[in-house]
């Protein structure tokens, strides 16, 4: 079996399905390309796209060609000559006027300043400037017009590859000057299929027969590489250079992998992991991986070498316990059937026992294997020592009784060193020329805790560490045993081996607690949330490259300190499940790892140092309640509504896509990262908010320094949650409000100057009326006052009645500037005179009047009859009054003037006879003795005028005689005086005061009298008004 | 897949074999021929005709020449129009001939009848200015006779021929042609 490196095969649109693969690119997202015999298709590592291109023309949906230009558009050339690009998921025709190219597109170049150029196979070279469509043939001083390959330099120029050389063309002015690379300038062979740019600006030309030439583009040196010198592998159709190897497609020969270094050649072919030995295109992508576009499908490998060494013989069995290489890279191994020999004879290889059944030896039981570096073959044994073997002589020594212990458990070796790890201890021995010089056990007695070792390995500081069994690790330096302080945590592991990586730490395997690595300073763990697969590891080694290589049953993990990642060879080799054994593992001399397992060695090869990539991960497109959205900006702003978001994303890890791992998280909305394998996450109901949405993937579950894409959104608040709103909806009711206070003043003010204006109205009405009654009034008062005048005309003249007596008083008070109340003085006939004081009804103007009409009649009556008695005139004027006011006609007894009348006190005195005669209608008369006493004379309790009951005539009054003496006082009032209301309570004064105050003062003058009534009355009287008329007489004899 | 280094030295010898042999095909000629063009501007449309367009096809290297005169163009909408196209223009007195060379792209087979879509790459010529050209059109070959046709458009900058702006509206920015012609083999 021949050594290859895992080739994954993918099927393209069909499972098992064949399907020529004529070209591969990874465009700048990540996406895979695939241009096959039936069409394109874009391919993620997990999920295939379809396009067709579709056409009328036979051969379009051959796609041969794939270039990318600078807007992100793929263009597809096609095997009819026809172009298409592909543009927002749509493919779409290159249709140029001038018409399109017949021949194969073999290749799709966009220059400097974005021109399109592509060559054909047999119908030349064209290039696209300015929407114009130009070709280049042997007019323009093409070599030929079969172009292959085109390459960009960095002047701008376009190197193009074909049947006559290479065509280097220049832009001179506006059109191209084209210089030809051929056999004259140098180049071996003319047929040029392949231009690629290697390292130090060296641009790698494949030929058809010639293989690898190289060329440096300033100075046209061309040098042929010698590697290439006697070219077996015919004519070059890819070419990748990776790190320091060069991957050559070739069209018959399969694939050869050159070592730069050193200049040597793999070469892969059908059976060796490949369908086919033609190839027919290789492209590089971001991971480093190599994509092998075929005839028979696709392939992609990293370009690691595991080898499955199965078949081992049938008596060694497959279960491999131990085993190394030596330096000529023949393996010794050992199964439970003893110890093997592989060598290899040509391209076979043979298997053989080291011991024959003759042989005293065939019955050890060979536990451990060491093949140092003069080939010569160490073997621990179980219970019997060591057996060193010497392939050179043949010889076997055995070694038992000088060991300490018989059970040797490992073998290691460093310089002229050998350990040997045993149940008793470590041991050191010296090598010299094939020869044990030197024993030194190393075991409890020296200081190690336990005497179980498991292994002894040497460091590149000579310091041996041993691993024992539970009780931690310890080392010997300089002959001494020395133990790591208890606190770095390894105390009380069982420690199964070491290794010591590119930085010089070193690696310890633990039973159940995985990796340690100790840096000098400090012990650091590794299990599984650091990225390793499996804690349960057989053994770990160091390769070429100081990577840290570690066997377990899920296959191979891969420790590079440099970049601190793990990488994992497992499914895609088939090695899973060995179950590798305890240290059965060792490094052979190209480098390669050997592994033993129940199931056969591994054998594992790092040809290419891991290009640094991780898995890469961007968003693909957002969808708004399913419905993708197109064309979205940076960071779109959606409605409120908008609130159903599913974002979907791809992870790129061509390596191992089942092994992709994302998490995600929307930043506004979740706390935490939310671990995934799906594609995509929809978010429903959505508040309204700023977010920002991140994904990172990983292929180890270790996201620390994953690549990261995000997309940020908002969600708008709907309008009515906006501060704008709450603020418009602010104004607005401020704005209202305001507005309605001012219509609410304004309406008030309105209203107010309405009712001003209606109360100037009125005021102004009221003003007029009031001036109006103002005037009437000053009319009234002037003809009251006129009245007044007249009124006291009647009133008898003072000195009348001074005249007949001398001693009197008058309180006359009107109430109503006119008075219903006056009094009466007539000289009668024979000395008589007559007075009287006279109430008629009512007060004012009425009782002005009535009084003009009792004056009259008074006045009447006496002259007719003179000397009349004074109840006789009381009569007469009774019926004066009815008849001065037609009170017997009246109808009803509550007519006005039926009613009117008068209260009379009537006096008739003659001065001769001293005789005072008295009559009084509903008023009485007063005496008052000097000595005070009171004599009252009631008059007649009928009142002059109105309807009477009864009789309406002879009406009589009485007469009285009332006796007077000098020095009597006889006083003639209205009812005016007595009736006044006033004092504290509000009450009449009523006779009985006024009769003691009369009485208290009967010695007063009648000046004196007068002014004492006045004032009492007036205290009386005090803030009210005067009741009614007040007329008081009083007459002194 | 054959081996290109080849090629060309087979090429040259069918091309001396051939050349030898002089009783293989000549050239083919227009014996009719015209070429009309049209220029369609938003305020004018401009037609005119020529039949005296004279060409030749040589069947084996594929190379072809066309010629016409200026000045035999007819049609315009007025004989001033004419005159200004002669003069002012075309400047048809320094520059009298239209002329293309080049040759066709596309391997046509003379001597089998059918027909052919072409593309002829060479240097069309106008008012003294040349542009390189990738032409697309059609080839007829019926019993003996090529029948060529194709329509393509000539941008007027393309060879120095300006208009003023006052015209703009008048002259269409880029000349529609169309040839059409009918060839016969030629005695040399």
């Amino acid at each position: 079996m021949a050594q290859q490196p895992a080739f994954q095969q993918y099927h393209t649109f069909k499972k098992n399905d064949q399907v020529s693969i004529r070209t591969t690119m990874q465009d700048s997202n990540g996406f895979i390309w695939i241009g096959t015999e039936q069409g394109l298709l874009r391919f993620d590592g997990q999920v295939r796209i379809p396009f067709t291109i579709s056409d009328s023309i036979a051969y379009t949906n051959v796609v041969t060609a794939l270039a990318q230009d600078s807007l992100g558009r793929l263009w597809i050339g096609s095997k009819s000559g026809r172009i298409h690009y592909l543009e927002d998921g749509k493919v779409k025709p290159f249709e140029p006027k001038e018409g399109h190219a017949v021949k194969e597109v073999s290749n799709i170049v966009f220059d400097s300043e974005g021109n399109l150029w592509f060559s054909t196979l047999n119908d030349g070279l064209y290039y696209y400037k300015e929407e114009r469509l130009y070709r280049l043939d042997e007019e323009e001083g093409m070599p030929d017009i079969f172009v292959y390959d085109l390459w960009l330099d960095t002047e701008g120029n376009i190197w193009a590859g074909t049947d006559g050389g290479i065509a280097l063309c220049k832009w001179k002015g506006d059109s191209i000057a084209v210089e030809v690379i051929d056999y004259k300038t140098g180049l071996p062979d003319n047929i040029i299929k392949q231009l690629v740019l290697g390292r130090d600006s060296t641009l790698w030309l494949g030929t058809e027969d010639a293989g690898i030439v190289r060329i440096r583009p300033e100075g046209r040196k061309i040098t042929i590489p010698s590697f290439s010198k006697e070219w077996e592998y015919g004519a070059v159709t890819g070419i990748i250079e990776k790190e320091n190897q060069l991957w050559i497609g070739t069209q018959r020969k399969g694939l050869v992998v050159v070592d730069l270094e050193n200049g040597q050649k793999r070469n892969y072919m059908s059976g060796d992991g490949l369908p086919t030995s033609r190839i027919n295109a290789l492209s590089l992508d971001s991971e480093g991986n190599t994509w092998i576009a075929t005839p028979q499908g696709l392939l992609r490998t990293l370009g690691n070498e595991v080898e499955s060494l199965n078949d081992l013989g049938m008596e060694a069995g497959s279960n491999v316990i131990g085993l190394d290489m030596d330096t000529k890279g023949t393996l010794w191994f050992l199964t439970e059937n003893g110890c093997f020999r592989r060598t290899r004879s040509g391209r076979k290889y043979q298997v053989q026992p080291l011991f024959t059944e003759n042989d005293a030896y065939k019955q050890l039981t060979f536990i451990s294997l060491f093949v140092d570096n003069s080939d010569r073959v160490w073997l621990g044994t179980y219970g019997n020592g060591l057996l060193l073997y010497d392939p050179k002589t043949g010889k076997s020594t055995l070694l038992q009784e000088e060991l300490n212990n018989g059970n040797i458990l490992n073998i290691t070796g460093k310089g002229d060193r050998i350990w040997l790890a045993t149940l008793g201890g470590g041991t050191a021995l010296t090598v010299v020329e094939g020869k044990i010089t030197d024993i030194v056990p190393y075991g409890q007695k020296e200081g190690l805790s336990t005497n179980y070792i498991y292994q002894a390995f040497t460091d590149s500081r000579g310091r041996t560490w041993l691993g024992t069994d539970g009780e931690g690790v310890a080392y010997i330096e300089t002959g001494q045993v020395k133990v790591l302080p208890k606190d770095m945590g390894l105390s009380d592991k069982v420690v199964y081996g070491f290794a010591e990586d590119a930085k010089g730490q070193i690696w310890i395997n633990t039973l159940e607690e995985g990796l340690f690595c100790y840096d000098g300073k400090q012990v650091r763990n590794f299990d599984e949330k650091d990225g390793l697969r499996d804690l349960d590891i057989a053994g770990i080694i160091a390769d070429i490259h100081g990577n840290i290589v570690i066997a377990h049953s899920q296959g191979i993990d891969i420790y590079d300190p440099v970049h601190e990642r793990f990488y994992y060879i497992g499914d895609e080799f088939g090695i899973q499940d060995k179950k590798p054994n305890l240290n059965a593992i060792a490094k052979g001399p190209m480098g390669n790892v050997l592994i033993g397992t129940e199931k056969g060695i591994i054998q594992y090869s790092d040809i290419t140092r891991q290009v640094q990539g991780r898995p890469f991960t961007y968003i693909e497109g957002i969808k708004l309640f399913g419905e993708p959205v197109k064309g979205y900006d940076e960071n779109p702003s959606f409605s409120y509504q908008e609130n159903n978001i599913t974002i979907d994303y791809i992870g790129f890890w061509y390596l191992n896509p089942e092994a992709l791992r994302f998490r995600y998280r929307l930043e506004g909305y979740e706390s935490a990262w939310i671990p995934s394998k799906n594609r995509a996450v929809t978010y429903s109901n959505l508040p309204p908010g700023e977010y920002n949405f991140r994904i990172q993937a990983s292929h180890n579950g270790n996201f620390d320094k994953s690549q990261e894409d995000h997309f940020s959104f908002e969600i708008r608040k709907p309008y009515w949650q906006t501060l704008w709103f709450y603020g418009i909806c602010i104004l607005l009711s401020g704005l209202l409000l305001y507005l309605y206070i001012r219509w609410r003043v304004r309406k008030l003010n309105e209203d107010k100057r309405i009712l001003e204006q209606s109360v100037e109205e009125r005021t102004k009405e009221l003003q007029a009326a009031f001036k109006d009654i103002e005037e009437k009034n000053d009319n009234i008062v002037k003809s009251i006052n006129y009245a007044k005048r007249i009124q006291n005309a009647i009133l008898p003249l003072k000195e009348n009645i001074g005249a007949v007596f001398e001693n009197y008083f008058i309180l006359y008070r009107p109430r109503d500037i006119v008075s219903g109340d006056f009094y009466w003085f007539h000289k009668g006939e024979e000395g008589r005179y007559y007075f009287a004081a006279i109430d008629c009804t009512g007060h004012g103007v009425p009782g002005a009047i009535m009084s003009m009409i009792g004056f009259s009649l008074l006045n009447e009556i006496v002259a007719a009859e003179p000397g009349i008695l004074p109840a006789r005139l009381l009569g007469k004027l009774h019926q004066g009054v009815v008849n001065a006011l037609k009170q017997e006609t009246a109808k009803n007894g509550n007519d006005i003037k039926s009613n009117d009348g008068m209260d009379v006190a009537l006096c008739r005195w003659c001065p001769s006879t001293r005789t005072l005669l008295f009559s009084g209608a509903k008023r009485p008369l007063y005496k008052i003795d000097k000595t005070g006493q009171l004599t009252e004379q009631k008059g007649d309790k009928i009142s002059i005028g109105g309807r009477k009951k009864g009789k309406t005539d002879q009406l009589s009054f009485s007469d009285h005689t009332i006796p007077v003496e000098t020095g009597d006082r006889i006083y003639l009032f209205s009812d005016g005086y007595p009736d006044q209301f006033g004092g504290p309570d509000n009450k009449k004064f009523m006779n009985k005061k006024l009769k003691r105050l009369l009485s208290t003062h009967c010695q007063d003058s009648p000046e004196q009298q007068k002014k004492v009534m006045e004032e009492a009355l007036d205290t009386w009287k005090k803030g009210y008004p005067q009741t009614d008329d007040i007329l008081l007489m009083g007459i002194f004899f | 897949m054959q081996n290109h280094s080849l090629k060309p030295t087979l090429f040259l010898l069918m091309g001396i074999f051939f050349s030898l042999t002089s009783l293989a095909q000549e050239r083919y000629k227009i014996q009719k021929g015209s070429i009309d063009f049209a220029s369609n501007a938003p305020l004018e449309l401009i037609e005119a005709e020529s039949t005296a367009l004279k060409g030749v096809i040589d069947p084996l290297s594929y190379k072809l020449a066309f010629s016409v005169k200026i000045k035999s163009f007819e049609g315009f909408n007025s004989t001033l129009q004419k005159e200004h196209f002669n003069e002012n223009y075309m400047e048809s007195d320094k520059y009298p001939k239209a002329t293309f060379k080049g040759k066709i792209i596309e391997q046509v087979d003379f001597d089998t009848d059918g027909t052919y879509a072409v593309r002829a790459k060479g240097d069309l010529t106008i008012h003294g200015a040349v542009q390189n050209r990738i032409i697309k059109g059609k080839l007829k070959v019926l019993n003996g006779k090529v029948m060529l046709e194709t329509s393509f458009v000539v941008p007027l900058t393309d060879h120095d021929i300006s208009i003023p702006k006052i015209v703009n509206k008048k002259i269409a920015t880029e000349i529609e042609v169309t040839i059409k012609a009918t060839m016969v083999e030629d005695e040399l």
